[in-house]
């Protein structure tokens, strides 16, 4: 079988209508979102999710928050801090439902994720295993060479591999990941909860919780 | 419905990577994005490569193969089988090698039996330059016996030919595909002899000419590559190529077969009435100036000294022939094939040598300059497509069996051809090709040439300059070039890869005698 890369809190594919709402081009969000390295069609999917559980939420604020579920890394801030916002309105079913959770799991999400960006509530389940990065060229992945050397680096959630003579640096949270090539060797970071396993026969990287609790 | 042709292999490039991924807000994802950088170009051609293998032409054969250390083996059935597992991303010969061609302005020549893709790989290498489907199909010249120089260049124009009263007055009108820069020929042994002398002059010398008017055939990007099809290489066709013609062959791909296990995406294709190059995603297309900037890319890729070592002693076995001549130097092939004799037979009169052991008694010919020039730059460009910062040996094997097919030629009665397991590669040529450059290799290694290489370190010394070089030292280095004779003498044996070797002490020898003899003059 061959192994593809992807997040393990994306084993279900999305489902759900998009809904259109006045004002806003979704459709360009979800260029956006693909453009960030995330998946447009779980975007649309998370937010008409967000939407039919509360209208009154803040529709720009809920794109934020399914724009990083869907794997816009880059927006993992922003979106921590509108759920926040949500909560404190009583919008919270709104930005739970857009995150693919119950309601009574958001707050404790919220909190662990302040400390552990790779916790969701299914994590035990998937035994620690976060997700898995690069993937071989011609099968669509990102790299040429089996994925070598993995170390952490000092940012968070950032670790780097090589493949072949070429060093990337891995960005991951629990929805979402992107690489980036280096142009020289990093150097390595305190080791923290996760880490970066490689393969002699994959070229897939994994991104794994020793305590996957 | 989802476009199922445009799917490209991810391309995770992007500036600042240090730093990481840069904050978003919410807001921003219902800005317009600044359109993206656009990949590397060594990035973009791979991501070419893997859409035409994925999604255009159903090849799934990997005989350009790259492995770190012994790649898993399979031996199959009774008769010397080998399947090979390569450990490293290898390649599609049937596309990669028409991909480089395309990269560096190449003539590549496709053959194979009728029906294998080979027109259609071509085509695509059209549209991605750029081209329409339409006019790159309208634009490949069919071969055919009736072919005409008027039928492949343009005609004068009638009522200039009518009026002028100079050739200079006649106007022509030239045919459009000439300056296309993906030019393709198809059955190009089916051509008239007279015929092809006109398309040499245009592959050779990037011109045509008719009635004193002269046409470039280059294009802007100045980056042009052809793309002639056969059904075979063997002298096949209805006329016989002129070999000058196919001298200029850069390299010679066989087309491989359809793979009966991938029936179900040509039904798809037959029911969907679809062409691989009316689909070619536009971000795959290059523009005039990324084919030049590619073309230069390419020609910057080092050869470290290392890899030019090996390839020199893998070229200094084939010129050579004992009994060739009578004058040192001229113990070549090409003496004896200038003066009408035949090589075969003087390789197989030397009855001193090991022919097993001297690579050069297996062909009939030494290598040509144009060809050897032709696998440094193959060489570089598949480096650069890989992602190497330099040419490795690998690379040059790689290479090696496309570009020197039809180039260096077996000689059909040496006994490796004649008995046992290897008499396969007497119609394998490729692998006879293949083999013959890692023979050289183990050979290189055996004689510990990398590391003890006294000609080498004697050809240095010159290159250093003689400035400050007296009588004593002159004749130091003199002695050193004599006894190094004395010491290839006193082997007894003489083989094809000590000629150029020998060629260069005399060379040296002949600069330190005169620069002796000037020495003692001044004084």
């Amino acid at each position: 079988m061959i192994r593809r890369p992807g997040h393990l809190a994306d084993r279900t594919p999305p489902v759900g209508t998009p809904v259109p709402v006045e004002g806003l081009d979704l459709e360009l969000a979800g260029r956006n979102v693909a453009a960030a390295g995330g998946s447009a069609e779980r975007f649309a999917v998370s937010f008409a999710a967000g939407r039919a559980a509360g209208e009154g939420f803040d529709a720009i604020a809920l794109a934020g928050i399914a724009g990083w579920r869907a794997g816009a890394l880059g927006l993992r801030d922003d979106a921590l801090r509108s759920i926040d916002a949500a909560r404190s309105t009583g919008a919270g079913v709104a930005a739970a439902a857009a995150l693919g959770m119950d309601a009574a799991d958001l707050g404790a999400f919220v909190d662990r994720q302040r400390a552990d960006r790779y916790w969701w509530p299914g994590r035990r389940e998937a035994n620690g295993y976060v997700c898995a990065v690069g993937g071989f060229r011609g099968l669509g992945g990102a790299w040429t060479a089996p994925p070598a050397d993995g170390r952490p680096l000092d940012a968070d959630g950032a670790f780097a591999v090589r493949t072949g003579e070429r060093w990337w640096r891995i960005d991951a949270d629990v929805w979402g990941s992107r690489l980036s090539p280096l142009d020289d060797e990093p150097e390595p970071g305190a080791a923290g909860a996760a880490s970066v396993l490689t393969f002699a026969d994959s070229y897939l990287a994994w991104i794994h919780v020793a305590a996957p609790a | 419905m989802a476009d199922r042709w445009h799917k490209l292999s991810e391309s995770p490039t992007t500036s600042n990577a240090a730093d990481g991924v840069a904050p978003l807000a919410a807001a921003d994802l219902f800005r317009e994005a600044p359109a993206p950088a656009a990949p590397p170009l060594d990035e973009k051609l791979r991501q070419t490569y893997y859409w035409i293998v994925n999604r255009a032409v159903i090849s799934p054969y990997y005989d350009v193969e790259f492995s770190s250390g012994r790649p898993l083996t399979f031996e199959l059935g009774d008769a010397g089988a080998e399947l090979t597992l390569p450990n490293e991303p290898s390649y599609s010969s049937n596309v990669l090698l028409p991909l480089l061609s395309f990269a560096v302005g190449g003539k590549c020549l496709l053959i194979g039996g009728p029906g294998r893709g080979k027109t259609t790989v071509a085509v695509l290498m059209g549209v991605l330059a750029g081209s329409t489907p339409e006019e790159v199909r309208r634009g490949v010249q069919q071969g055919q016996p009736q072919l005409s120089i008027s039928d492949l260049v343009g005609i004068p124009l009638p009522r200039d030919l009518m009026n002028a009263s100079s050739l200079a007055e006649i106007g022509i009108a030239w045919r459009e595909w000439l300056s296309r820069p993906v030019k393709i020929v198809d059955e190009y042994n089916r051509i008239p002899t007279k015929t092809q002398s006109a398309l040499l002059t245009m592959v050779a010398e990037g011109y045509v000419e008719s009635h004193d008017q002269m046409r470039r055939t280059a294009p802007a990007s100045g980056v042009e590559s052809w793309f002639f099809t056969a059904n075979d290489d063997a002298g096949g066709g209805t006329f016989p190529v002129i070999q000058a013609l196919r001298d200029r062959m850069d390299v010679t791909v066989p087309a491989a077969g359809f793979n009966s296990r991938f029936l179900d995406e040509l039904v798809a294709r037959v029911e969907a009435g679809e062409k691989p190059e009316e689909h070619v995603p536009a971000e795959l297309v290059f523009g005039p100036d990324e084919q030049s900037a590619m073309r230069a890319a390419i020609r910057a890729v080092p050869v470290p000294a290392e890899v030019r070592r090996r390839l020199e002693f893998f070229l200094g076995h084939f010129e050579f022939v004992q009994g060739g001549g009578r004058r040192f130097e001229y113990r070549t092939k090409d003496t004896v094939t200038t003066a009408g004799g035949r090589v075969a037979e003087v390789i197989e009169a030397n009855s001193g040598a090991d022919l097993m052991t001297d690579l050069g008694a297996q062909t009939l010919n030494g290598l040509s300059v144009r060809a050897l020039q032709t696998l440094i730059v193959y060489a570089k460009a598949v480096a650069w497509f890989r992602g190497r910062d330099a040419v490795s040996v690998a690379d040059v094997g790689a290479m090696l069996p496309f570009v020197l097919r039809g180039k260096l030629l077996p000689n059909p009665t040496h006994p490796r051809f004649d008995v046992g397991a290897e008499r396969e590669l007497s119609t394998d040529v490729m692998s006879w090709l293949a083999d013959l450059f890692a023979e050289s290799c183990r050979q290189f290694d055996a004689l510990g040439r990398g590391t003890d290489d006294p000609v080498g370190d004697l050809l240095a010394q010159l290159e250093a300059g003689l400035d400050g070089v007296g009588t004593v030292e002159a004749g130091r280095r003199l002695t050193q070039i004599e006894a190094r004779l004395r010491t290839v003498a006193g082997t007894g044996k003489l083989y094809g890869r000590d000629f150029d070797d020998l060629m260069a002490l005399k060379y040296l020898h002949q600069r330190y005698t005169a620069y002796l003899r000037w020495l003692e003059g001044r004084s």
